[in-house]
């Protein structure tokens, strides 16, 4: 009689392997991930605790770099509110970038030891997530660019 | 209903399939992204501001890394949107070890970029640490 277990499916013995390599990348670069995000936390908390002081200074700044690299040119027409609302973006983005990475590691990991079929679901899963972020971050850097390209030209 | 092998084969290359089509998506978006970033870095070449030879030089290496790198990325994305297209063939294992190899290619770029990126910054900071305590 035919088996229908599911722990009897064929399987090439190099997919673990490649998925524990994956595994241990994501993990390097998810604590990497977590540090930057403490500093841009602390950063971020700096500019809110001095922003009388460092709003002046830095839109003489921004303005100054709008004209010396055509590629900043957006920063002419932007205030410094919109550098913090940035800044804040960039932590919630490297934040939920880090955890990614982490679960990414974490499923990886888990379906390396047990050949564990939901576990490798769920590794998918979270590098799909990690796609539609850096899809959203294109998508950002798209935006930006084109501004760039039309001010200053 | 049973879970039988099928079915868990179809929901491993489901998910799969959903993130090679996101993985297609972020490689296409990536050309976007690029080309306006060669655009826009190359105007300092036609700007006609007096920047040292030396600053040239940094910014022509560092459009050759971001244009490398970012080709390394989109073949690796679009090698494994390919390769997952053919996964129903369940007789063939080596489909899908060819498809997580590109996976693997795309995380060990990936990682190899940060750990670039960090020693870089650990470098930086060493410098300004050791150019501000001669200067003062």
């Amino acid at each position: 009689m035919e088996s229908n277990s599911i722990f009897e499916i064929q399987e090439s013995p190099n997919v673990p392997k490649f998925i524990n390599i994956i595994s241990r990348w994501s993990r390097f670069i998810g604590v990497v991930y977590w540090v930057i995000s403490g500093f841009a936390f602390c950063v971020l908390l700096a500019l809110l605790l001095n922003y009388n002081n460092v709003a002046r200074e830095f839109n003489e700044l921004m303005l100054a770099m709008s004209y010396t690299n055509p590629a900043f040119g957006f920063l002419s027409v932007i205030d410094f509110s919109w550098i913090l609302v940035l800044v804040f973006n960039a932590l919630i983005m490297l934040i939920i970038m880090a955890i990614l990475f982490v679960r990414i590691s974490k499923f990886g990991k888990i379906y390396g030891l047990s050949f564990d079929i939901p576990s490798k679901n769920r590794f998918y899963k979270n590098i799909r997530y990690l796609f539609i972020l850096f899809f959203i971050q294109s998508a950002i850097l798209v935006f930006f660019g084109l501004i760039s390209l039309f001010i200053n030209a | 209903m049973a879970y039988t092998e099928d079915n868990a084969e179809n929901d491993k290359f489901h998910e799969m399939k959903k993130t090679a089509l996101w993985a297609k998506i972020v490689a296409i978006t990536s050309i976007g992204t690029l080309c306006l970033k060669v655009i826009n870095d190359s105007k300092y070449f036609y700007s006609g501001f007096s920047i040292p030879i030396v600053f040239y030089i940094l910014m022509a290496l560092r459009m050759i890394f971001i244009v490398g790198t970012s080709c390394l990325f989109i073949v690796f994305l679009f090698q494994f949107s390919k390769r997952t297209k053919n996964l129903d063939e369940l007789d063939n294992p080596d489909l899908e070890e060819t498809a997580v190899n590109s996976l693997r290619w795309y995380f060990s770029t990936y990682g190899i970029i940060t750990l670039i990126a960090v020693s870089l910054i650990i470098l930086s900071f060493i410098v300004a640490l050791v150019v501000g305590s001669l200067t003062n």
